[in-house]
């Protein structure tokens, strides 16, 4: 059982992205070794186990040192002295101590990845180490704890086979033992999840913990500068990337853009964000947590989003749009860009990360009177949004290239939108390999020169430098398009292969960013997000596959258990109330309903059809009653006779031996003789001498009754 | 809180069940005595007698729940809430199984005698679990004696079966006193089921035994035999042989099968058939225990032992005639449980204080008591030297201890 919580433990810090790769292998070994063959570490010499100590102790110094980082210090110190516990023979105390390691591994990694795999981690460990716990309790049932063995000594259990263990085992254990120990962690299971509702929160708010002593490095590209490829390289991954719960899921679009990163200066193979907006996104407040939107005011009939964005996906938040208000289970230093209408947290949340946001716009345009304003004001400002290629030739050609979009002048974003996708995807398909004719000049002039495919970047990037040539401001927006509507958890799941990009151009009439997605098909649907329609026609995108179910189970998990707070305790508290009040209410008015509704009845005038039912009921009772009594007594005495074991377990000696002991119990009663002897011969006599159980056992009802009636 | 007393070599069977399972109550008794004030306040607050301590690896479990405790509470951390509920589970699940294995368990002290001094006898310790369910685990008991007052631990290591599933631990006891002995049950208790807690029942189950002499080794000297033993008549058991002589009245000892029933129903009270046998001289024992004979303890010890040694020897070969102790009637030993009776009184015995009057210590010089009179073949004792016991047949040296 030891080797088996060592296994369990040291799986955790696979989720935990610690660098130990070296002694993972090592104590996975040690503990296989240790199930196979249990006596090798009576091989391992004398010195080795002096040796142990201060060579664990110099290493983790050591590692301290030189890594920095405590807390990877520490799991490697943890792992070390599992390691060492799995190749020496334990004692009672040292039992202890390998569960107390396992443990701290298994919390660490529960803290640090807050995956719902922590949940089925911790089951799976906590029933190990009570099972090892009951081993060693019972084989030490006094207390007493045995010497260490003698290195070189094998103990006797460890000379024994597997097969000798197990006999052991069975014949030990008994299967009403077993039934308990599955009926006792099922109620442990129970039991611990009544305690995490029931333990009452108080809203200290201390920040510092393990998770943010230990550093992690981001696995997806939604960062401040990407390259071309990057986004579509996340499409791979089918993995969740975030779910959305909604109080009304009417207000969900059609087709839901999630924005993260907007990105605004050209850089020859990709776009990055300007130093001025990379500057402004940096200036951090102190940590909060709540914050307000621009633009818009409260709305509160407006639905609430409860984002669960799993770790390792970006800093920058997915949102539809700009919004009155965000919340964070914690405070958090972050900022907001008002200009982009992004928001940024300082550092990649390392485990799941729950926010909350109120009044979320989910149109397809963003309206920005600030940067309508400085267009006009101060024209300059808008020129991060109009650089072109550095080269003139490209400069050039890309103009060429507009002039083949259109011959005559555009009058709007909207038209220039039409037109420039239209053109595109005319002259390009959408591929996930996309490949760049080679020869000289800008990337992205050579593949709108070509009618190479491409993925979305390439579109998006292609489109953004159109509308800059034509004149308009634009950006370049990645993110997230779509996701599936999960029917098991009620919520909307989003995945890593919706990663996108798309493009925003500035519409001066009505002073807004105007999204548009030039990838081949998606234009028609973008424009269709702009009207929501709920799920109620969403049943394109419903998910009911297993993977879904399983999904749910994750949603359940932040939903339930990780986000728990003061507030839902409350919530719950309430409602639980409300729930017994609204049924104690119900059963009350049914009750009354009913008695009413029988005193009707029995007020109503009396006809011969009453009677006859009331009379037909007594004689349908009284019949049920003699076939009781004449045959299904006996055919239930037959029926338990079939199953009964021992000669003491038979129920009609038991039957007997109840009616004796009633009999015995009054005061001054005596059995008619006939009655007791018949009773002593069913109670201990053989079955073939029997006289009819049925009809002793009446006899004796009707002796103690005419006894209680004298 | 109880206690018992068992008599050394009689049956267990009568012998009162203790512990929680000791009553057999119905399901009805049950429901009566059953509060929810009650019920809950066992929970909280243990039953009276009962005594539920953290072990090492409870006190550690604790301390993790704390830790992990203020680290939720300072964290508000769900992950550290679960933990920390799931280890006070634990903590609760071990006290309920903990209740469970130790519900309707009932034990009893079984000593089977005799028991004599330096000699090993067993103890027995009978549980029985009237469970209907469940199995029993992992008990342990706390016994001790009042000559060693220290306790020592016998641990129930297999099932206990429920529906009355009975089973024994044996103590194997060697005494090293004569008397009156107890044997008790200072404590029942388990660490079952994870060894978090160590519950302990106090419950004082008390066995009082007898402990007889020691068997001593002694040698014997050339003396004078009975006469009649000389004579080659062979005596198996006295008055169980020879010519029938008379009816007399029944006697506490005498065997039933020499009852003449018909002569007992004649006369209304117990007449037995008197053979010549009874008539035949076996030897009479008689002990002086006064002090100013014994002034010392230890050779008072041994002449108990001695004492104890030949008169077992000599009723073995039918040659025991009756026994006495100071100034009491000499008894007729036929039977074994005269013979037990007799090493009770030893067992009890303790120097005579010292009255004035001259001791019977002359027996060793001649036949001047009544007995003695009355019996050529009187053994008696004295001290030999200052460590040793001799025995005497009408003041021969016949034996020494």
């Amino acid at each position: 059982m030891g080797a088996l919580l060592a296994l369990l433990s040291v799986v955790t810090v696979f989720f935990m992205d610690i660098d130990a790769w070296l002694l993972m292998p090592l104590v996975t070994v040690a503990a296989i070794m240790a199930i196979v063959r249990p006596t090798w570490p009576a091989l391992l010499p004398k010195f080795v186990h002096r040796l142990a100590f201060p060579f664990i102790a110099l290493a983790f110094v050591y590692d301290l040192t030189s890594s920095e980082e405590p807390l990877p210090a520490l799991i490697r110190l943890a792992m070390l002295l599992i390691f060492y516990r799995l190749i020496t023979y334990r004692q009672r105390r040292d039992d202890l101590q390998l569960v107390l390691l396992g443990l701290f591994l298994i919390v660490v990694a529960g803290v640090i990845t807050v995956s719902l795999s922590f949940a089925v981690q911790l089951l799976a460990f906590t029933s190990c180490a009570l099972v090892m716990l009951l081993a060693v309790t019972l084989e030490h049932a006094d207390g007493s704890s045995p010497n260490a063995y003698a290195p070189g000594v094998v103990p006797t259990w460890a000379r024994g086979s597997w097969r000798s263990h197990f006999s052991r085992l069975r014949a030990s254990t008994d299967w009403r033992l077993a039934a308990l120990g599955m009926a006792a962690f099922g109620g442990l299971v129970v039991l611990s999840g009544l305690l995490f509702l029931a333990i009452p929160r108080f809203d200290i708010q201390s920040s510092l913990f393990i998770d943010r002593l230990i550093s992690r490095t981001t696995k997806t590209g939604f960062s401040e500068d990407i390259r071309f490829g990057d986004v579509t390289s996340i499409t791979q991954d089918d993995s969740l990337a975030f779910s959305v719960d909604l109080t009304d899921p009417e207000a969900l679009p059609l087709v839901p853009y999630w924005r993260m990163v907007v990105l605004d200066e050209y850089t020859g193979d990709g776009f990055r964000l300007s130093s001025d907006f990379r500057r402004s996104l940096n200036g951090y407040s102190v940590p909060r947590s709540r914050i307000n939107g621009t633009n818009l005011r409260p709305d509160y009939s407006a639905p609430s989003w409860t984002f669960y964005m799993e770790p390792g996906i970006s800093r920058y938040l997915p949102l539809l749009g700009d919004f009155y208000s965000m919340s964070f289970t914690e405070p958090q230093t972050f900022s907001l860009s008002s200009r982009l209408q992004i928001v940024a947290l300082q550092r990649e949340p390392p485990k799941m990360f729950a926010y909350r946001t109120w009044n979320m716009e989910t149109r397809s345009e963003l309206y920005d009177a600030t940067f309508a304003l400085n267009k006009r004001e101060y024209p300059r400002l808008a020129d991060a949004f109009l650089t072109l290629p550095e080269s003139t030739t490209d400069q050039d050609r890309l103009r060429e290239i507009l002039s083949q979009v259109s011959d005559s002048p555009f009058t709007d974003a909207r038209q220039f939108g039409t037109l420039a996708i239209a053109w595109l995807e005319e002259m390009h398909s959408y591929s996930l390999s996309s490949s760049v004719p080679s020869g000289e000049g800008d990337t992205l002039v050579r593949w709108l020169d070509s009618e190479a495919p491409g993925h979305c970047e390439f579109f998006a990037g292609s489109f953004v430098m159109l509308a800059r040539a034509a004149g308009l401001p634009a950006r370049i927006v990645t993110g997230f398009r779509g996701g599936t509507w999960n029917d098991f958890s009620g919520s909307f799941m989003v995945r890593n292969s919706n990663a996108h990009a798309w493009a925003e151009v500035f519409d001066e009439a009505s002073s807004s960013w105007i999204r548009f997605d030039p990838t081949p098909g998606n234009q028609a649907l973008a424009n269709m997000s702009d009207n929501p329609n709920g799920v109620g026609s969403l049943a394109a995108i419903r998910d009911q596959s297993w993977q879904a179910r399983l999904e749910s189970l994750r949603v359940f998990w932040y939903r339930r258990i990780v986000n728990f707070d003061l507030q839902t305790q409350e919530q719950l508290v309430s409602s639980t109330k409300q729930f017994f009040q609204a049924k104690s209410k119900a059963f009350i008015a049914w009750t009354d309903s009913r008695m009413e509704s029988f005193r009707d009845w029995v007020t109503r005038p009396w006809d011969v059809q009453r009677i006859g039912l009331i009379a037909a009921l007594i004689a349908l009772g009284a019949a049920l009653v003699w076939i009781w009594r004449s045959i299904g007594s006996r055919w239930w005495f037959a029926l338990r006779r079939t199953t009964y074991r021992r000669a003491d377990q038979d129920p009609v000696r038991k039957e007997a031996s109840r009616w004796l002991r009633r009999g015995s119990r009054k005061a001054e009663f005596r059995w008619p003789p006939e009655i007791e002897s018949e009773l002593l011969r069913l109670r201990f006599g053989d079955t073939a001498t029997w006289p009819d159980p049925i009809h002793v056992f009446r006899a004796a009802r009707t002796a103690l009754k005419t006894r209680r009636l004298h | 809180m109880t206690s018992a007393s068992a008599a050394p070599a009689s049956s267990t069977d009568d012998a009162r069940w203790f512990g929680p399972g000791a009553e057999r109550k119905t399901l009805r008794q049950h429901f009566k005595e059953l509060t929810w004030a009650r019920m809950l306040w066992t929970f909280l607050y243990p039953a009276r007698g009962q005594r539920i301590m953290p072990t090492v690896s409870g006190i550690l479990l604790i301390s993790v729940a704390l830790g992990i405790g203020s680290a939720a509470y300072n964290t508000s951390n769900n992950i550290l809430f679960i933990t920390l509920s799931l280890l006070l589970a634990c903590l609760i699940l071990s006290g309920v199984l903990s209740m469970l294995n130790f519900k309707k368990i009932a034990w009893r002290l079984a000593p089977s005698g005799p028991f004599r001094v330096g000699q090993t006898s067993t103890i027995g310790i009978e549980l029985r679990n009237a469970k209907k369910i469940l199995p029993t685990y992992g008990l342990w008991f706390d016994v001790h004696t009042r000559t060693e007052p220290k306790p020592q631990r016998f641990v129930l290591r297999e099932r206990l079966d429920p529906q009355g599933g009975e089973t024994r631990l044996d103590w194997t006891w060697r005494p090293t006193q004569r008397g009156l002995e107890v044997v008790e049950i200072g404590a029942v208790g388990s660490l079952f089921p994870f060894g978090f807690l160590r519950k302990v029942l106090a419950c004082e189950v008390r066995a009082e035994i007898l402990v007889w002499p020691a068997p001593v080794e002694y040698q014997r000297f050339a003396s004078r035999s009975p006469s009649r033993r000389q004579s080659g008549h062979a005596v198996n058991r006295i008055g169980h042989t020879g010519d029938l002589l008379a009816l007399r009245r029944y006697a506490q000892g005498d065997s039933h099968r020499l009852i003449h029933w018909k002569a007992s129903a004649r006369l209304r009270h117990l007449m037995v058939r008197q053979f010549s046998s009874e008539q035949q001289e076996g030897y009479s024992l008689h002990l002086d225990s006064s002090a100013e004979l014994w002034p010392d303890e230890t050779q008072f010890e041994l002449l108990c032992s001695f004492v104890a040694t030949l008169t077992e020897d000599l009723f073995t070969t039918g040659r025991l005639g009756t026994v006495a102790i100071d100034q009491g009637t000499p008894r007729p030993t036929r039977s074994v449980r005269d013979l037990e009776g007799f090493f009770d009184e030893l067992a009890h015995l303790k120097p005579r204080p010292a009255t004035g009057r001259p001791s019977r210590a002359p027996f060793l010089s001649g036949n001047t008591g009544a007995t003695a009179r009355s019996s050529k073949l009187t053994l008696t004792f004295a001290p030999d030297g200052h460590r040793g016991v001799a025995a005497y047949i009408d003041g021969e040296k016949a034996a020494a201890a």
